[in-house]
């Protein structure tokens, strides 16, 4: 299965939220990276088919997703921001209806409720509202119905918000399993989220495409300019004049450790170390 | 689609505001039912359990209309038309022709009874009397009882009158009229209808008009919530999710309401029957208004009532569903259904005066979602409206262009909601 995206652009008025967006969506999990307002989740939502491009157009196996309408989305899963059940509903009836909606069978959609219920621990929350669990409880509710029709195409805007980190992992695990077979195409400000789950990335910035590989591929550009070393407060400012700083991180009241990208690292005492996802990331936006 | 339409109705019924709102109806088809009760009848002079003189308005009046009327229901035919006149003139030649002068006990007893047919005698007979009026009894000067016998040739001769200064210019109308009267079966059926036509009225001018509003209150979130708080996302990304879920959502709302207006009504009728004579739905309508040129019971007049109810509220619930397909704000589109709603009162009270040549009373009760709700009046009303030389009777108008404006609203309403975007 194949997912294309094609010129994709989007404007809203005189904003353009997505400039000519080509990419090609294979199996595997995609981590889609981005500052708010990058078009992130503009971008998702025209891939699930919410939003229309101003222009281009979407394929799945070389067919316009604008000409299967219904059968495109018999293939999606998706999870959106902040998500909501929208009216006062209980965790089942929630799951029943999207169901029916997912042109599920009556028994089909029991067993996939009983299932999705175990798998993501719903268990005690089956008989109480959605929009009055907590937010880890209720993302893991807006999981369960994006995974309700075993989709081929799972499309997830910042999954991992809201969950504490244990079900961060437990998530991440589920995810990471499912990427096997399926397209999973997922957002998140937590860039260790996408770094442990995801195998290929895509950068965004103010509508545009800046990066697209996977981590390894991105890191190796990287590879050998990561540097961390301490230095005086004081000293910071200048620092970050000549180098492109990841991170800063007091340790002592006057002190602090700062990990930067440098082509040539000239500091005394600095020592390289091992690329992250979010040093490319951080790195990618500044350069680029 | 039945499932989800089903699924639909379980979400909305599950929620408090929508047993609220059900709660406030059953409080309100109550109340009405027992205003009903309550001003059944005008004030009438009867004779309590005990033979004492009452004044009752009443369920004491009904009960006593009940059981006095019965020696009069049948056919009012015109033997029998002047023997009951004949009867009454009897009583007020003992008081010196003035009914003022009546005992209160013997006016109970003889004249009470038989006030709802004496009205429909002298009505037909003074309209268009152009002789004095005799200010002491409900004849006119000189009137004999044998006269009462050309009751219904009289009573079309009125109309004419009426209709000549009514329509002047358009013997058309007058014409299209004289063949309805002749479908009218004669002679009228009488059977004690008291408070019927009181609940006729509270039905037509309490009940519907606030179930109405009750019932937008009840849709105007259809969409609009979803929109709010951004849950429709997930919807529309299913397979089912937009055309087929917008056509459940409506048709869901629309038997939710339907549901809510019929079970309100059934209610309040329900209730009044108990104290009611039932018998009394089978009176002709001309017992209540004279001039209706109809064959109709006061009974299907009553259903007709019922059902212009029924088609406002599904009228503007289709209104309010497309209303809220189109904005985000449940407020905003809740205001304008109740806007809608009032100014085609306000309209309907301040042009009703001119309803048979009045052009604005004609464009305001048949162009707006809310004007099935004066269906039954426009019918008893004679309501014929002229555009040109195109004669139209105005409750055919409202009855198309209230299917018209279902069809047209539903579709814009799939439209709206297949197309929005957030």
């Amino acid at each position: 299965m194949q997912v294309e995206v094609k010129n994709i652009s989007k404007k809203y008025r005189d904003i353009h939220a997505l400039k000519e967006m080509n990419i090609v969506f294979t199996h595997g999990v995609w981590g889609l990276l981005g500052a708010n307002g990058a078009g992130k989740s503009t971008l998702m939502e025209i891939l699930v088919g919410n939003k229309v491009p101003t222009n281009g157009e979407i394929f799945l196996n070389g067919k316009s997703i604008k000409k299967l309408d219904g059968e495109y989305r018999t293939c999606i899963g998706y999870l959106p921001q902040n998500f909501s059940s929208g009216t006062k509903i209980t965790v089942t009836d929630y799951l029943e209806y999207v169901a029916a909606l997912k042109g599920l069978e009556r028994a089909r959609a029991k067993q996939r409720i009983k299932y999705l219920v175990e798998l993501l621990e719903l268990q005690e929350y089956r008989h109480k509202y959605v929009d009055r669990l907590s937010g880890g409880t209720k993302q893991r509710v807006g999981v369960a119905q994006a995974l309700l029709n075993d989709p081929e195409i799972l499309v997830l805007d910042e999954p991992t918000s809201g969950l504490d980190p244990k079900e961060r992992i437990r998530l991440r695990g589920i995810i990471s399993k499912m990427g096997k077979e399926k397209i999973i195409i997922l957002s998140t400000h937590i860039v260790s989220d996408i770094e442990s789950i995801a195998n290929k990335n895509i950068i965004l910035k103010r509508g545009k495409m800046i990066d697209i590989g996977t981590t390894e591929m991105l890191l190796s550009t990287i590879y050998g300019k990561v540097w961390e070393v301490i230095v005086p407060i004081d000293q910071i400012e200048d620092f970050e004049k000549k180098y492109t700083v990841i991170n800063i991180r007091t340790v002592e009241q006057n002190v602090a450790v700062i990990r930067f990208i440098a082509d040539n690292c000239k500091v005394a005492n600095a020592k390289k170390q091992e690329p992250k996802l979010e040093d490319y990331y951080l790195w990618s936006l500044k350069q680029k | 689609m039945l499932r989800i339409v089903g699924l639909e109705l379980k979400m909305q019924l599950k929620t408090k505001k929508t047993m609220g709102i059900f709660v406030v109806g059953v409080v309100m088809s109550i109340l009405i039912a027992l205003l009903s009760i309550n001003t059944a009848t005008s004030r009438n002079i009867i004779l309590d359990k005990e033979n004492k003189v009452a004044y009752s308005s009443g369920k004491m009046s009904v009960d006593y209309l009940k059981k006095t009327q019965k020696e009069y229901e049948g056919f009012l035919t015109e033997e029998k038309s002047v023997e009951i006149v004949k009867r009454y003139q009897d009583v007020l030649k003992q008081y010196d022709g003035r009914e003022d002068l009546i005992p209160h006990d013997v006016y109970a007893k003889e004249i009470t009874p038989m006030m709802d047919i004496l009205n429909v005698i002298s009505y037909s007979f003074t309209t268009s009397y152009d002789g004095e009026l005799d200010v002491n009894g409900v004849f006119p000067k000189g009137f004999k009882a044998e006269m009462a016998k050309d009751l219904y040739k009289q009573r079309l001769e009125a109309m004419k009158e009426i209709w000549k200064t009514k329509y002047i210019g358009r013997e058309e109308i007058s014409e299209k009229l004289e063949n309805r009267e002749k479908n009218i079966k004669y002679p009228l059926y009488f059977a004690n209808y008291s408070g019927w036509d009181s609940l006729k009225s509270n039905i037509a001018l309490i009940l519907i008009p606030i179930t109405i509003l009750l019932a937008c209150l009840l849709v105007a979130p259809a969409f609009s919530k979803h929109y709010e708080n951004d849950s429709d996302r997930v919807f529309r990304a299913t397979q089912f999710g937009r055309h087929t879920l917008a056509i459940a959502r409506i048709i869901a709302n629309m038997i939710l309401t339907s549901f809510f207006y019929l079970f309100n009504v059934g209610l309040c009728t329900t209730i009044c029957s108990f104290v009611f004579n039932c018998n009394g739905l089978k009176t002709s309508v001309q017992f209540i208004d004279l001039f209706a040129s109809s064959d109709l019971s006061i009974g299907e007049l009553l259903f007709i009532t019922i059902l212009g109810g029924l088609f406002a509220t599904i009228t503007m619930t289709i209104f309010t569903l497309f209303l809220s397909s189109a904005m985000k704000s449940s407020i905003v589109v809740l205001a304008s259904s109740v806007f809608i709603i009032v100014v085609n009162m306000i309209l309907n009270i301040i042009l009703s005066g001119n309803i048979n040549d009045n052009m604005a009373y004609f464009v305001f009760n048949t162009f707006s979602p809310y004007s099935a709700v004066s269906l039954s009046s426009s019918i008893t009303s004679n309501a014929y409206v002229y555009c040109g030389s195109i004669v139209i009777w105005l409750p055919v108008a409202t009855i198309l262009f209230s299917i018209l404006f279902v069809g047209s609203n539903f579709a814009l309403c799939l439209k709206k909601y297949n197309n929005y975007q957030n």
